[in-house]
């Protein structure tokens, strides 16, 4: 890291840090549905961004998180906590699955899976409304056993992950591991042929996406959400965590955190036309930015901070 | 057997058909352009709502409304073809699987806001092809609209079949899914297929997607769940192979009228996610793909 970038950080950290000190509860909720979309769209950054794999199910291991901990709560009766970290569990043994189904095979067809995984996946809780109360709502409790929910409270703990996930993805692409992703997604034969296991890596890095979704889901469901329904797993929610990807910068680090602040605010402004503006714009954005500037924002900023040497040097990779 | 099972299988063979022609198009843009279309439920939206706008609005005749929407829906792939696909084959762009997913995947959720701003979350009647029902086998009564579906699915998708097997375009398409390079030495405009595939699997679209508005009503997010099956169809039949999607497609259909008659009808739309773990598990590259070979 730079010297510059160390300060963007810390610089970040403190603003982040600030917030539910002079904002009203309101606007720390919406702080904390930006670091909630941190969270899952830096997670689908390490598939698509640096390894190359493409899943529209990030948005249902959230669910699979929230659902696991709140149907825990409600037939077994476990506190929150436990709930949330077997969430987070059970979202990594289903990535798993998945992945070992899909990933052996080239061609689109995790793209496929995924996206079927989700919509049936929403239909089933939809269906089993007597075990998962459907389209009612399931109830989360709140994550600590406090009679009022407090958000500064809440808002500290979604930073702590959302901090956590950031510190294990840099960890992560700065490794070897990360290496092994970079050169799958840009030639996977080469890199099969230099002796990487593709099939392995690719699967790791899955497992280790769908359990921070699950985490994020979970945590967030109990602090904030409060009554989860199917609604969660809707294709809709998964193109606002691709879309806050993709325009804040593919495959950096500080893209997906842009993508969703950006994200959230823009919902936030737009959400006087209409509820659902937001989704439209982001869409036009998606399409814009994947036409005529595949890196996003971040990267358009990345070229010029580089060239003053302001940021680390990468190894030569091809660019996006 | 029962009129119930009996009703029940008539029925998935007619929603066989009708995937058929949704899967049919995917499965022709991926065998010539190595694409997955993931906003063609969209296709499948607008093919509905462009037969409400000419039969309600413009009041023609459904049969006149039918042939319009799909001229429409394919305008509307050509459209999608010239200004964001065809970068993948006139320009070296890194990824280019990555790209064209994103890009219809961000193009289908464009659609599905487009439409919920334009004509909002309502859902619309366009007027019926043939309204009343029909006997059919015994005590089996079908809705008219039904029948009409399921009759010009049969005639659209062997009018297909015919195309892709018996004219010198059909022969192109073929060989350009085979090998571009060899089409483009054998003088074959590669591009121009390209157009070609899109413009053929937008008419199917929208064919099925009028045919079923009147039976399913028109909204915004109407094409998900047929084209989630579609999906499956393109997996279980083999990528790219057209034999391979209408047969899976009907496949398909009778696994969720059976799946419906004796297992739960409620998990109905869920059979076909079965379907695709089995297939995956089992046989990944489908009833009559070809193992992957790659130069």
């Amino acid at each position: 890291m730079t010297r510059f970038e160390k300060l963007a950080a810390v610089v970040a950290l403190a603003l982040a840090l600030v917030v539910p000190l002079i904002f009203d509860s309101y606007l720390i909720r919406v702080a904390a549905t930006a670091l909630y979309f941190v969270i899952l769209a830096t997670s689908w950054n390490l598939l698509l961004g640096f390894a190359g794999v493409l899943s529209f199910a990030q948005a249902a291991f959230a669910a699979v998180g929230a659902y696991t901990s709140g149907l825990m709560c409600l037939h077994l009766g476990t506190p929150p906590i436990v709930g949330v970290i077997c969430g987070g569990i059970v979202a990594a043994a289903v990535g798993w699955v998945l992945a070992r189904m899909c990933l052996r095979l080239r061609g689109p067809y995790l793209a496929l899976m995924t996206i079927g995984f989700s919509e049936i996946l929403r239909l089933v809780l939809q269906i089993e409304h007597e075990f998962t109360r459907g389209s009612l709502g399931l109830e989360m409790p709140y994550l600590f056993p406090m009679d009022e929910p407090n958000h500064a409270l809440g808002y500290l703990v979604m930073l702590a992950l959302a901090l956590a996930c950031l510190v294990a993805i840099y960890k992560f692409v700065n490794s070897e591991a990360g290496l092994y992703l970079k050169a799958i997604r840009e030639d996977e034969d080469i890199a099969q042929a230099m002796g990487i296991d593709t099939v392995k890596w690719k699967i790791n890095a899955f497992v280790v996406s769908s359990l921070l979704a699950g985490l994020a889901g979970g945590l967030f469901a109990h602090l904030f959400v409060q009554v989860i329904a199917p609604q969660m797993l809707l294709l809709s929610e998964m193109a606002l965590i691709l879309a806050a990807t993709i325009v804040g910068g593919l495959g950096t680090l500080a893209g997906p955190v842009i993508g969703a602040v950006l994200l959230v605010v823009g919902q936030e402004v737009l959400r006087e036309i209409s509820p659902h503006a937001h989704l439209l714009l982001f869409a036009i954005l998606v399409i814009v930015v994947m036409k005529f500037f595949r890196r996003g924002f971040f990267g358009l900023l990345q070229d010029r901070l580089r060239s003053r040497g302001l940021l680390a040097t990468v190894p030569p990779f091809t660019k996006l | 057997m029962d009129v119930y099972v009996l009703s029940q299988i008539v029925n998935g063979l007619i929603f066989g058909l009708i995937y058929g022609l949704i899967a049919l198009g995917l499965t022709i843009i991926f065998g010539i352009m190595r694409v997955v279309n993931f906003a063609h439920g969209e296709f499948l939206m607008l093919g509905g709502y462009a037969l409400y706008l000419f039969t309600v609005t413009l009041g023609l005749h459904p049969l006149i409304g039918l042939p319009l929407s799909m001229a429409s829906v394919a305008a509307f792939g050509v459209l999608t073809e010239r200004v964001l696909l065809r970068p993948i084959y006139t320009t070296r762009i890194e990824r280019p699987e990555e790209y064209a997913i994103i890009l219809t995947f961000g193009l289908s959720l464009f659609l599905q806001n487009g439409a919920l701003a334009t004509a909002g979350a309502y859902e619309y009647t366009p007027n019926s092809f043939w309204s009343g029902s029909v006997p059919v086998i015994g005590d089996l009564w079908l809705s008219g609209d039904r029948l009409f579906a399921a009759a010009m699915a049969v005639v659209l998708i062997l009018a297909t079949l015919l195309v892709m097997y018996r004219t010198w375009l059909g022969r192109a398409l073929m060989a350009t899914a085979q090998s571009r390079v060899g089409a483009t030495v054998s003088g074959i405009n590669a591009i121009g297929m390209n157009m070609t595939a899109v413009a053929l699997a937008g008419l199917l679209a929208g064919a099925a997607g009028a045919l079923l508005s009147p039976i399913f009503l028109v909204y915004p997010d109407v094409g998900v769940v047929p084209v989630v099956k579609a999906f499956v169809i393109l997996v279980l039949g083999g990528m790219g192979s057209i034999p391979g999607a209408v047969i899976a497609a009907l496949i398909l259909g009778l696994v969720e009228s059976l799946g419906s008659v004796y297992i739960s009808l409620a998990y109905k739309d869920v059979y076909s996610f079965l379907v695709l773990i089995a297939v995956l598990l089992i046989r990944p590259y489908g009833l009559f793909g070809q193992k992957e070979r790659r130069a």
